[in-house]
This record gives C-alpha cells, sequence and structure tokens, in this order.
C-alpha cells in the first residue's frame, strides 16, 4: 500500500503558498468589492423599487429656512470623487441614494458609497474604525450612539462655520445647543423631536365609546378609559390590558411635567431624590396594582401591543414606523403623550434630537470633508429633505420654521405630535453612569421587587446617582463632562431643584 | 575516496540539520508570533492600562496613571460583589448540572445496545443551535403568562382547581438566573455527552468483568469503576466549563430583560448581570477601558485561583 507522508519539501512548499494565500488576500481590498457589489444591488433594488415620491417632488420652498446653502465652488474641483457612507438603518434603502442621487445631479462629479451597518454594530465599529483610519468619509450620526463617545472624544470634525454660520443653524435647529460637542461648537444638527406618545388601538376605543382627542389628554383621563378597555378572563385575569407599561416606565413625562428640573443650576450632580420623581413613579406602579388595568405577568409594552391585546401603552414615537413595519395590520393611533393638566406647558417630558445630521470623522482627509460638508449643508438647508426625511422617520422636526407646515400635517401619525414638538425637553438630562445606577434601586424591576417602597427605592437610587456622577467626573475631569438640561425652549417656566 | 564519502555524508547530515531547523522555525514563528501579537502582548497591555483612566475612544481625555484606584473602586463598589455572585451562582448551576447530567445520560446512552448515535445526535444538535436563537426560543418558553411552561401549568391548575402563583421566571430576580442556567445546560450538554462517551468507550472492558466476578452491583461499578477512570475527562469538563462560565455574558445578555432606558439589560435588578457583562459595559458603553481593564485583571485572578484549586481537587496520579 502507497503511503501519503508528508515530505518536509511538501510541507515548506504549502506554507509557502498559503501564507502567500493569505498576504495576497489580505492586500486585495475585498471589502470595497462586497461594497461596490451590495451598493449596486441596493441601487438595483432603489430602481425596482416602488417608492412615493410625491412629497420630494413637491417643491417646499414656501417656507424659507435661516439656514442657507452657500456654495464654496465646484465640490473637490470638479475632480471626480467617491465619498464612503454609514447609515445604521437598513430601513432606509431607498432614502439615502434618493437624495445622494439628487446631490449628483447637481453635482455629477460625486458620487457615492452607501454602507448599511446594524444599529448594534454600528458604533462599537466606529470606536475602532476612527482611530484605526478605517471609518467612512461620513456617517449618519445618533445621539445616543455617537454623541457621547464619538464626538466627546472628540473623533469627529466640527462643522465649518463659514459653510454652518452658527448664528444661521443656531435659528434653525432647535435643539443645537444642547447637543453642542467639545469648545461648544456644532458637530452635526440635531432635526427632530422625538417624544414621549400615547398609542391607542383604534378597534378597543371605539368599542369602548372613547374619543382618543377628547379623553386622552390627561392621565387621569388614560386611566379612565384604560378601565374601560381592560378585559379579565374567568380567573380574573388580565386578558386585554388598557394601558400596557410592563417593561417601559418613562418617567420622563410625568416628571418633567411638573415643572422641575432633574439637574440643579451648575449641574453638580442630578437630583433624583425629589417629589416630583416620587409622584410619577407612583403613576407608574398604580397602573397595574392600584389601578388593575394590567398584570404584572402580562406581555410587556411592545409585545401586547403588537399582539393587540392592549388598549394603550406609552412609547417613543419611533414606534410608529416599528409598528408600521412589522405590525401593518393592528389599527393604531398616536397622541402626544397625556400631561397632569391637559396642558402642554411646562413641558411634555424628555425628548430627543432624532432624525440627525451625517457627521465626518477626523480621518476624513480636508478635501474629502470639505465635500461632505457641502453635501451636508446642501441637504439640510433645504426644508423639502428636512420634510422627507421627518416623514421618513415618522418623527416631527424640532424646527420652528417647519412647524407647521401643511406636508407634515398629512402624515396621520405626524400630524398630532406637530404642537407638542417645542413642549419637549431636548437637551440632555442623563449623563455616563448616573442613569444605570439609579435604575439599579429605582428602576421599574426594583420597584417591582421591593414591593412598591418607592421613597426609599429613589433615595437610595439618587445616592448612587449621585456618587457615579461625581466619580466620573473625578475620573474625566470636570471639563470633559458636559449635561445640557437647562437650554430648553420654556426653561424660563422651569424650576431648578436643590438636593443633598 | 572513503574520505570523499565520509565528507559527502557528513555533509548532507549537516543539510538535514539545517532543513530540520528550518522546518521548526517555519512551523513555530508564526504560532508565536500570533500567540504573542494577539494573546500576550494585550494582556500586559491591558494590565498596565488597569492602573489609567485609558479612553482609547477620546483623543481629549488625557492618559493620567491613577494607581490603584480603579481596583480600590472596584472592590469598595457594590456591583462588581453582585455581578461576583451572580457568575458564581451561574457557573455552580451550570457546571454542576452539565457535569452530573452530562455523566448520567452518557452512562445510559453508552449501556445501549441500539440508537447510540442516533441519541447522541439528538443530544448534540442544541450545540449546534445559536445562542441568540436559543436565548430568544427561551424568553419566550419562560413568559409569564404566554410561555409553554406556565400555560401548560395554567392548564393543569385550572383542571385540578389548585391555588398557586406561578413563578415570574426571567421577571422575577429570584428565578432570572436559573433560567439562563437551564438554556445554556440544555445547550451545552450535548458537547459534555460527546466527551464523556469518549472517555467511557475508553475504559477496559474487563475491569468491568472482574467487578461483575467479584459481585460488584451496578451502581458499585459506576461509582467505583467509572467515575475514578472517567476522572481526567471530569477534569477536562470542570475545568474548560469553569472558563466558560466565568466568561459567561451572550446568553445573559439575550435573555435578561431592562434593556429600556440608562440600563442595557443585566435584569431585573442586576440579577443576570455577570462580571464579563460588567466589563462589556464598562468598556463599550461607558467608555472606561481602564476601569474595565481591571475589572478583567480581577477576573483573570478569579478563574486562574478556581482552576488551581479544581486541579488540586481531581488530581490523578494512577494509570491502569
Amino acid at each position: 500500500m502507497r503511503s501519503f507522508l508528508l515530505t518536509r519539501r511538501s510541507f515548506l512548499r504549502g506554507a509557502a503558498a498559503t501564507v502567500s494565500a493569505v498576504l495576497a488576500a489580505a492586500c486585495q481590498p475585498a471589502v470595497v468589492e462586497v461594497e461596490k457589489v451590495v451598493t449596486k444591488e441596493v441601487e438595483k433594488v432603489v430602481k425596482e423599487t416602488v417608492v412615493v415620491t410625491e412629497r420630494v417632488e413637491v417643491k417646499v420652498r414656501d417656507t424659507e429656512l435661516p439656514f442657507k446653502y452657500y456654495q464654496m465652488g465646484t465640490p473637490n474641483s470638479g475632480n471626480p470623487i467617491k465619498l464612503t457612507y454609514w447609515n445604521y438603518s437598513s430601513t432606509e434603502v431607498h432614502f439615502w441614494p434618493k437624495w445622494f442621487d439628487a446631490y449628483s445631479q447637481a453635482y455629477p462629479n460625486v458620487t457615492f458609497e452607501i454602507t448599511e451597518v446594524p444599529y448594534t454594530q454600528m458604533w462599537t465599529k466606529l470606536q475602532v474604525a476612527i482611530p484605526a483610519g478605517e471609518a467612512p468619509d461620513f456617517f449618519y450620526v445618533h445621539q445616543d450612539g455617537a454623541h457621547w463617545t464619538i464626538v466627546m472624544g472628540g473623533l469627529l470634525q466640527p462643522l465649518p462655520e463659514e459653510i454652518f454660520p452658527p448664528a444661521e443653524i443656531q435659528k434653525t435647529f432647535a435643539a443645537l445647543e444642547s447637543w453642542s460637542g467639545p469648545k461648544g461648537r456644532a458637530y452635526w444638527l440635531p432635526i427632530g423631536a422625538m417624544q414621549g406618545c400615547l398609542y391607542y388601538n383604534q378597534d378597543m376605543v371605539q368599542e369602548a365609546g372613547i374619543d382618543p382627542d377628547r379623553d386622552l389628554n390627561t392621565w387621569d383621563g388614560v386611566i379612565e378609559a384604560a378601565k374601560a378597555m381592560t378585559k379579565r378572563d374567568a380567573a380574573g385575569r388580565v386578558e386585554q390590558a388598557g394601558l400596557d407599561i410592563n417593561g417601559f416606565w418613562a418617567w420622563g413625562p410625568p416628571f418633567y411635567q411638573q415643572g422641575y428640573f432633574l439637574w440643579p443650576k451648575g449641574y453638580r450632580y442630578p437630583c433624583y431624590n425629589q417629589e416630583p420623581m416620587i409622584k410619577a413613579l407612583e403613576f407608574f406602579w398604580d397602573v397595574n396594582h392600584k389601578h388593575q388595568v394590567c398584570d404584572d405577568d402580562f406581555l410587556n409594552w411592545q409585545d401586547g401591543f403588537a399582539a393587540g391585546k392592549v388598549g394603550m401603552n406609552t412609547a417613543w414615537n419611533w414606534f410608529t414606523r416599528w409598528m408600521r413595519l412589522n405590525h401593518p395590520t393592528v389599527n393604531f393611533g398616536v397622541r402626544p403623550t397625556p400631561t397632569w393638566s391637559g396642558e402642554f406647558a411646562p413641558a411634555t417630558g424628555y425628548g430627543s434630537p432624532d432624525p440627525q445630521s451625517p457627521g465626518v470623522p477626523i480621518t476624513t482627509p480636508p478635501e474629502r470633508a470639505q465635500v461632505c460638508f457641502d453635501v451636508i449643508a446642501w441637504l439640510y438647508s433645504r426644508p423639502d429633505y428636512l420634510i422627507d426625511l421627518s416623514i421618513n422617520k415618522l418623527t416631527p422636526p424640532a424646527i420652528p420654521a417647519l412647524a407647521d407646515h401643511p406636508l407634515l400635517k398629512t402624515e396621520p401619525t405626524l400630524a398630532p405630535l406637530l404642537p407638542a414638538a417645542e413642549w419637549a425637553i431636548l437637551g440632555r438630562g442623563g449623563a455616563p453612569l448616573a442613569g444605570g445606577e439609579y435604575g439599579q434601586y429605582a428602576g421599574e424591576e426594583a420597584i417591582k421587587a421591593s414591593g412598591g417602597n418607592i421613597r426609599e427605592a429613589v433615595a437610595k437610587g439618587h445616592e448612587a446617582a449621585k456618587k457615579a456622577t461625581l466619580d466620573y467626573k473625578e475620573e474625566v475631569g470636570e471639563e470633559n463632562f458636559y449635561v445640557f438640561e437647562h437650554n430648553y425652549l420654556h426653561a424660563d417656566l422651569m424650576k431648578y431643584p436643590d438636593c443633598d | 575516496m572513503a574520505i570523499v564519502a565520509e565528507r559527502t555524508t557528513h555533509g548532507s547530515r549537516a543539510v538535514k540539520v539545517r532543513g530540520r531547523r528550518l522546518m521548526i522555525l517555519v512551523a513555530t514563528v508564526p504560532t508565536i508570533f500570533f500567540y504573542v501579537v494577539f494573546l500576550i502582548f494585550p494582556i500586559i497591555y491591558s494590565f498596565a492600562m488597569s492602573f489609567t483612566n485609558w479612553n482609547p475612544v477620546s483623543v481629549l481625555i488625557p492618559l493620567r496613571f491613577l494607581g490603584l484606584l480603579n481596583y480600590t473602586k472596584i472592590v469598595t463598589g457594590n456591583l462588581f460583589w453582585i455581578c461576583m455572585r451572580n457568575t458564581i451562582y451561574y457557573a455552580s448551576m451550570h457546571i454542576g448540572a452539565t457535569l452530573v447530567l452530562g455523566l448520567v445520560l452518557a452512562t445510559l446512552i453508552n449501556s445501549l445496545q441500539y440508537l447510540r448515535s442516533f441519541y447522541r445526535s439528538v443530544f448534540y444538535l442544541p450545540v449546534l443551535t445559536s445562542v441568540v436563537a436559543a436565548g430568544i426560543l427561551f424568553r419566550w418558553i419562560f413568559q409569564p403568562r404566554y410561555g409553554l411552561i406556565n400555560s401548560i401549568l395554567a392548564l393543569v391548575i385550572s383542571t385540578f382547581g389548585v391555588q398557586l402563583r406561578l413563578p415570574m421566571y426571567l421577571q422575577d430576580p429570584k428565578w432570572a438566573m436559573a433560567c439562563v442556567a437551564i438554556m445554556t445546560i440544555w445547550k451545552g450538554l450535548g458537547y459534555t455527552i460527546v466527551l464523556f462517551l469518549a472517555g467511557l468507550q475508553g475504559i477496559p472492558q474487563v475491569l468491568y468483568e472482574a467487578a461483575k466476578v467479584d459481585g460488584a452491583s451496578a451502581w458499585k461499578s459506576f461509582w467505583y469503576i467509572t467515575v475514578p477512570t472517567l476522572r481526567p475527562t471530569i477534569l477536562f469538563v470542570a475545568v474548560t466549563g469553569v472558563i466558560g462560565a466565568l466568561q459567561s455574558y451572550v446568553a445573559q445578555f439575550i435573555m435578561s430583560i431592562g434593556r429600556h432606558m440608562d440600563q442595557a439589560g443585566g435584569g431585573p435588578v442586576n440579577s443576570t448581570r455577570t462580571l464579563v457583562f460588567l466589563l462589556f459595559d464598562e468598556a463599550f458603553r461607558n467608555s472606561r477601558f481602564g476601569y474595565a481593564s481591571a475589572i478583567a485583571v480581577l477576573i483573570f485572578i478569579v478563574i486562574m485561583s478556581l482552576i488551581l484549586v479544581q486541579r488540586r481537587a481531581l488530581r490523578t496520579e494512577w494509570s491502569y
């Protein structure tokens, strides 16, 4: 029988061949090729997809924005340039190609290569890619994913003031000051007023004889409506919850509506230990335990509503898009978050400046960065683009000049939120570590585990958050610690807390 | 002529020796290179960084030497000890159940005349399943109202008219980690069974025959022959199990609740937050890489100590 022993010579040949292959593989731009293929596929899909384009084609130049586009000559001196762009939402497959194509029509020498990165991976990838010099030319920013690390870490280039005059962008984008970065500069543009909302199941509301516009403006009204919609099985367990907040105690709205900020003057540390906070948490506790419009072991707020077993829930308004994409058969409506008095003043609650603009990493060379900034300015000075972005994200813009725009009022889930947009506190109320430490003691789970001892939970949570904040300040230095809550548009109506 | 032949022989031997050395060099240098670059260097680097406020994501926060401050904060803080307790609790459940069930099931499968491969495959299938998919599936199994377990229990209760409060499983701090462990035990058991089956098939049959002649019962054969001869396999399973369980993170991340607002899961009330979970949060959510490095060093010390204790306890010094 012939033996097939590996000789030294053949091993060395094999090893040399493997090393050569590895080196060859490492040197060739495989990722770029894959991206090209993906982009081509996306382009193909975009071409074949029936996109509702009426909104964009309508020329919305009747509302002039304070921020104007200043053309700085032909981008890249007219030489061909392909910009790489990372986006994190795969559901916007048609949005960015459409608008980048519009820019390319204006400047044919500029083309784009879009890469979709899952949201959960985007920020860790960028945190590695930017220092390694492998980041795209620009990417879509998210305030939670990118601001605290990438912007505050100095990894983004500030928007150049000659293209983005501070006075103009400040007048245009309401939350700009709150979301400035190091040295008070703007690094990306906050567009939206994502805010707390009340979602209701149209069929259940109708069945219970509730008029959302009349009955769902106050927390008391919501509880009464929830009682009317709650159904129980033979064993007395809730089988249709009137109001489901399991897994999402968003304390922001009922807390801020009482007219107090979370942070004292000077932003020493957050004051969780205050009566308005206790009142807000007591309201959440009572939903299941006093009013009994839901059970603790029932489905969570998201799954329950999606399954059509919940009359109402409270959520951020990204939930509209999520429901439409994943549960298009559920017939639902949306209202601004209820308030204690039925009025929006002094605040409706805490919001986030989502959607946003792209940002440019520090690794993008000046000549390429210049074109990226030109693209951003070209897009974000256009009302039609901003309205399309808002409708695409289903979030009202925090842009005073567009607040009453008729096109926004044609979208049934967006229109009811428009009047509340200016009353959302879009500044940063939290701080690294503090929120998590507080939640350990005074989060929903902790309060449920303690049997509803809210006062003690809040006191403990406050101490933990205070310690975490002071520790963090010591670690990064006071000069690198930023919280902006008091820049709220109607701050004059709010009070500052005082706590130990 | 003889001298020439001798020289030629000597020369070819020298070529052979050189070739062998070259061979050793070619075979080992890449491995050593990767080992040093991707293992030794990061370990030393992260140990050094554990004494600083290292934040590689920031070009604005200057690197400062903090001495033992990170370590002091960790050991005097509450969360580290909660995570340590959770990790040890999880590791005990996971390793204990995997060892006992794995050994018992492997012995049973090994004793089968037929269908041995079938059962081995059936038990091994969950190993091939993605931990994320399994985690999501078990979240539904443990859902308190509509989940599989409580739906069955509710049916039984209503049939017999018993008054019983059903557990909240993943929503109850007392149950949550046990539920995660049940999933990982289910998922990892097949691997342990295969290892034990390999060990069992290596035990000489003559030992059992001799024991049978001496009148030993099946239990005594198992206890005095199977278990001692499987000691190296048990040691291997225990050591790799301890390392894996103490580094556990993904299952807890997928199955835990509390992923809203400012928290990243690990709930309820931190009951499923493990040491590696804490490390990940500090490094990638809070950008406190120096602090996270200090946690990594402490995890390393814990794992190393446990393995040394384990090796001593399960030392095998005999052969057959």
